[in-house]
């Protein structure tokens, strides 16, 4: 499995300095994924996954991602992924696809949403979803809240969700406060995502 | 696109072979500790069934239509709401333990989980006037299960955190507790790596 890892690692940096066509990419999702890619002509790219949790080496989870950014124009930008991943002891595997659109004609009222299909070996086939509406009131820091089912960990959760997404040079960073559309507050959860690009 | 498409769908049908089903499955039974745990959170990798109610007890529990957790690791922490006001200086103290271990073993057996995890009962303060021999008696009731659980469902794993939440003189400790009764992040962290460490 590590030599699995550091392979798809070194085809993520290859040539990364010898052409300015090619950037890369880390960043972590809810708190608990750590990633790395790289990306040519901020078009496509690959991104691989790996857990952080506090449990022991053979828990962990691994994802490879495969993904394309497009921008129709009009202020309509998006992203399609494909995504396969494990558990390092095989336990489970999911393999999903997941269709991202952002409109973002204005900085003051922009709206996304995601569609994300994906079969997981113990949950079978779901469907995620999220849709939200976000404003830039100031420069760098916009404000954003929507619905979603979208699995922050395996599987589906309705949820509500609110947050901050501060735009800085070639960082986004993205803390969000979520909790169960059925109630339950206590449920609430805090997460951090993050990217940053080299280009 | 098609050649990715077909590499799904080959890694979906030669995964459902290599990948063990309801290995990754827990199942938790419990009271409102176990109802205001975040457990997609603390256990991200795994799929999670909760069976909890606010208040319940071993009566509650066995009316409870727990069949999902048939063969399945499951992790119980019940037992504060049923022995939560008993001293250990009361009067016919040794009987009632006697008798709640017996009612205990009875509603666990009934489960049918493969392996069954059991949490002690945690020691408990509510509203801060709680008597400390009420956290004594928790302690020996604690060590009877314990032995009981040994012989009369074998396999079966007795997970003692009791001290863990315990400072001297039968009090709690208050970092680990919201309110003398319902653990803190903090101490929802410690239950789940406890249970993590013998996944």
């Amino acid at each position: 499995m590590r030599k699995v890892l550091w392979i798809a690692l070194l085809l993520c940096c290859v040539n990364l300095s010898a052409n300015e066509s090619f950037s890369y990419l880390l960043g972590m999702r809810n708190n608990h994924y750590v990633f790395v890619g790289v990306e040519y002509a901020s078009r496509f790219g690959i991104a691989v996954e790996n857990s952080v949790f506090t449990q022991g080496m053979e828990k962990q989870y691994v994802r490879v991602e495969p993904f394309y950014r497009w921008n129709l124009g009009e202020g309509l930008v998006g992203n399609y992924a494909l995504y396969a991943g494990m558990r390092y002891d095989q336990d489970y595997y999911d393999v999903g696809a997941r269709l991202d659109v952002l409109w973002q004609s204005y900085r003051y009222l922009q709206v996304g949403g995601t569609l994300m299909p994906f079969y997981d070996s113990s949950l079978k086939g779901l469907v995620g979803y999220q849709a939200y509406v976000q404003s830039f009131l100031l420069k760098e820091i916009g404000v954003f809240v929507g619905a979603k089912n979208l699995p922050d960990f395996r599987n589906v959760e309705r949820r509500y969700m609110a947050g901050l997404e501060i735009e800085s040079g070639n960082l986004i960073v993205r803390p969000e406060l979520s909790f169960p559309m059925n109630g339950g507050t206590h449920l609430s959860r805090v997460s951090l995502f993050f990217v940053y690009r080299s280009l | 696109m098609k050649r990715l498409l077909l590499s799904f769908l080959f890694v979906i049908a030669f995964g459902s072979c290599a990948f063990e089903e309801g290995e990754d499955e827990l199942c938790f039974v419990g009271d409102s500790i176990t109802y205001l745990w975040d457990l997609e959170y603390y256990f991200p990798n795994y799929i999670v069934s909760k069976h909890a109610v606010s208040g319940a007890g071993l009566k509650q529990m066995d009316s409870w239509d727990v069949s999902d957790c048939k063969g399945r690791t499951t992790i119980l922490l019940i037992g504060t709401n049923d022995i939560g006001y008993w001293k250990s200086t009361a009067d016919g103290i040794e009987h009632l333990r006697e008798e709640y271990k017996d009612r205990f073993i009875k509603s666990a057996k009934r489960i049918e989980a493969s392996p069954l995890i059991v949490l002690s009962i945690l020691p408990r303060n509510a509203w801060g006037e709680q008597d400390p021999a009420v956290n004594e008696n928790i302690e020996i009731q604690n060590e009877i299960l314990k032995r009981a659980l040994k012989t009369e469902i074998p396999g079966s794993r007795f997970v003692d955190v009791f001290d863990m939440f315990l400072d001297s003189g039968f009090e709690i400790r208050e970092d680990l507790f919201k309110d003398g009764l319902h653990p803190n992040d903090e101490g929802y962290e410690i239950l789940s790596q406890k249970i993590q460490g013998v996944l």
